[in-house]
């Protein structure tokens, strides 16, 4: 296919991608920068065999420059409202960014493990692993119930 | 543990993580789901109805969260374009709210037959409306354009102080603020406001004029106005955008609390003519030590003069004149709570008591209603789903004073803007204003509470986090400054296109000279000010008696 469509076919991956790893306004962000710096480097993209996956890696690094120190989620909630109950905002921050990926792409977003693989650059395996222990995690987290008496 | 377990448990998990991302896309703007995922329908098309929007991330996540699968997060505040209706759910099948535009019926699947059960009816998101019916937004309508989420975040201002007012109504027995934000999440609600989208945009544009980004708004600009004809809120603003400042945060209001002085002296028969000791510094004795107001030598003057001047040692006077007790009940009878302040000190003139803007715009619309008071509100009413009407405001005003009174009032505060304190309020035209800045100790508050006929507005600046003192330059952080003339600006374009109205003519007669008890008067009464710079007075003996009779002056060195 055409560059252009690629990129054009890419583009909401990568942002579900990057907003599941970085949270909407700074993955608005970076995908944005992503998408131009593919634009500007679409010669070289061509050539590569996951275009997709460096992309993200791309939006990955711009992230990383732009993430503020508390991270994904506010942790508190504003001045005017109450605190919340530990939820699934702050539980999904004790996940590392992979494991968060892939949970929230393919649990929350529904793209399949396979997507998944190919914006983390690894094989499927290792998404279900992330996946895996994301989960764990998360139960952790919530105190979801996992034992019995 | 057992395998059915934990699959119940992740199935719970998953279902969370599913409403999650549907929160994540409506935080996102975009469409990040898989396109071919079995949620997506049609009629589910949670991010158009968002264009443009961002509502805070935290609350839609926090929302979603609580409320479990399946539930597609509604938009708290819509804007003018798009129905709220358009965020459907999967199983959209319900028949949509009162407040749905016909885009919205297009878009959506129609059915009465298929209603919700009992157990769980369909989350659906209610509407806010202003008072013309639109959606609580500030989006297009504005002469200054921001960025939309700028606009979108400062409808959250109104927004907010809607839910704090469904709190404080108790319109949902037992909920807190929490409660009723999810209750407005997903119980298809329809809250008619008093909000007068003209006034709202006036406000908006005075502060995004007189209060740009450029003065580094480390203090807040809050913004209240009542329509006097009824005591709603036609316009709750702040330059800063998730505020609660107006509706909640008690502030000292400074001088601006001289006013219920004035109505407490003349409620009680005093006059504006009447005269008092003006000089300054003053000292009044306290249990333990003495209680120390500064000010210039300024001799006798009228309560008229020493409002337009502020004057902080004639007002502590004044106070103890008329009776504390006296002022607090005044106040009171206007609808003012004091906070967090001792209503029995003698600075309480001064306004050493915290108040609310909205408390102070409720009170001086008293007196533009010629004594009549009426609790401001900012809820109609509030219909659910079904069209039933749940609340609906009920008018009530008590007589706080007589009509004399509010009138000698507005007859010294109309003084005020014309030549006094507040002169950069004056309005164009013939529209009779009347109003009172107010300035705490060290600059931290600066007000500017002011009324015509038509509304009543309070303009409260400071920060609302810390007491630090209002870091604006120079003449700006008096009352007098920004407040006064934002105030001015605001109520100018507010008044363009309304008849020009004047205060009752009142006779005020001839004044009579008002002692403290306690505090001597001057040896020479004939001395209203003097060339130099004063630093007290000083008791004298004239008689030789032993005991003083009257005071002087003492010029500094």
């Amino acid at each position: 296919m055409s560059f252009d469509k690629f990129l054009a076919e890419v583009r909401p991956r990568l942002l579900a991608g990057l907003v599941a790893s970085y949270g909407p306004e700074i993955g608005h962000e970076v995908t944005a920068e992503a998408m131009a710096y593919g634009w500007q480097n679409r010669e070289r993209l061509q050539q590569m065999s996951n275009p997709a996956g460096y992309l993200y890696r791309v939006g990955q690094s711009a992230a990383r420059s732009h993430l503020r120190p508390n991270g994904y989620l506010p942790n508190e909630a504003a001045p005017d409202m109450p605190h919340f109950e530990p939820g699934l905002g702050p539980a999904l921050e004790t996940l590392t960014e992979q494991q968060r990926l892939c949970v929230v792409l393919v649990h929350a977003l529904d793209w399949s493990q396979t997507e998944a693989a190919e914006l983390l650059d690894v094989d499927i395996s290792t998404v279900r692993t992330h996946l895996k222990r994301g989960l764990a995690k998360l139960r952790t987290a919530l105190k979801v119930e996992t034992n019995v008496g | 543990m057992l395998d059915n377990e934990r699959r119940d448990n992740d199935d719970h998990l998953i279902a969370e993580l599913r409403s999650f991302g549907r929160t994540l896309e409506a935080a996102t703007d975009e469409a990040i789901r898989r396109p071919t995922s079995p949620e997506s329908t049609a009629a589910d098309q949670p991010v158009e109805s968002l264009q443009g929007r961002r509502p805070a991330w935290w609350l839609l996540a926090a929302a979603a969260l609580l409320l479990g699968a399946g539930f597609s997060l509604g938009v708290l505040w819509p804007d003018d374009s798009t129905s709220i209706d358009s965020v459907g759910t999967q199983e959209d099948d319900e028949t949509p709210s009162a407040t749905s535009t016909p885009e919205s019926d297009d878009d959506q699947v129609q059915g009465g037959e298929e209603s919700p059960t009992e157990l769980a009816p369909e989350p659906l998101p209610s509407s806010i409306e202003r008072a013309d019916g639109s959606a609580l937004i500030l989006a297009d309508d504005l002469e200054h354009q921001e960025s939309d989420s700028d606009a979108q975040s400062r409808a959250k201002v109104a927004a907010g102080a809607v839910v704090d007012e469904l709190v404080r109504l108790e319109v949902f027995p037992g909920s807190d603020r929490q409660d009723v934000i999810l209750r407005l999440a997903t119980d298809g609600l329809t809250i008619e406001t008093t909000l007068d989208p003209a006034v709202e945009a006036a406000a908006i544009n005075s502060i995004a004029e007189l209060y740009p980004s450029e003065f580094d708004r480390a203090d807040e600009l809050g913004i209240v106005t009542i329509d006097n004809r009824d005591g709603s809120i036609a316009a709750i603003a702040s330059s800063e955008p998730t505020s609660h400042v107006p509706l909640l945060l008690a502030r000292e209001p400074g001088s601006s609390f001289k006013s219920f002085v004035l109505a407490a002296l003349f409620e009680e028969g005093y006059s504006p003519a009447d005269t008092v000791r003006a000089d300054g510094p003053c000292s009044f004795p306290l249990d333990d030590g003495e209680y120390t107001v500064g000010g210039s030598f300024r001799g006798r003057q009228s309560i008229a003069a020493v409002t337009r001047s502020s004057n902080n040692c004639a007002f502590v006077r004044l106070g103890q004149i008329v009776g504390l007790d006296r002022v607090v009940g005044m106040a009171t009878a206007q609808g003012v709570t004091l906070h967090d302040g001792s209503d029995e000190l003698l600075s309480l003139p001064l306004g050493t008591a915290k108040v609310t803007a909205v408390d102070m715009a409720g009170a001086y619309a008293a007196f533009a209603n010629e004594g009549l008071y009426q609790q401001p509100w900012l809820v109609a009413s509030v219909t659910d789903r079904s069209g039933e009407v749940i609340y609906e405001h009920q008018r009530s005003e008590t007589r706080a004073m007589t009509e004399r009174t509010a009138a000698l009032v507005s007859d010294v505060l109309k003084g005020n803007v014309e030549r006094g304190t507040g002169r950069r309020a004056e309005l164009v035209g013939d529209h009779a204003a009347a109003g009172k800045t107010g300035t705490t100790n060290d600059f931290v508050d600066a007000w500017f509470v002011g009324y015509t006929d038509y509304y009543t507005t309070a303009v409260w600046l400071g920060d609302p986090v810390g007491n630090t003192r209002i870091r604006i330059p120079g003449w700006q952080s008096f009352g007098g400054g920004l407040p006064a003339l934002v105030w001015g600006g605001y109520m100018n374009e507010l008044h363009e296109d309304l008849a020009p109205r004047a205060f009752a003519e009142i006779d005020v007669g001839d004044g009579k000279y008002l002692q403290v008890e306690g505090e001597l008067d001057f040896c020479d009464q004939s001395v209203d000010s003097l060339p130099t710079q004063t630093v007290g007075t000083e008791l004298v003996d004239t008689d030789a008696d032993g005991e003083a009779d009257c005071v002087r002056p003492i010029p500094a060195d």
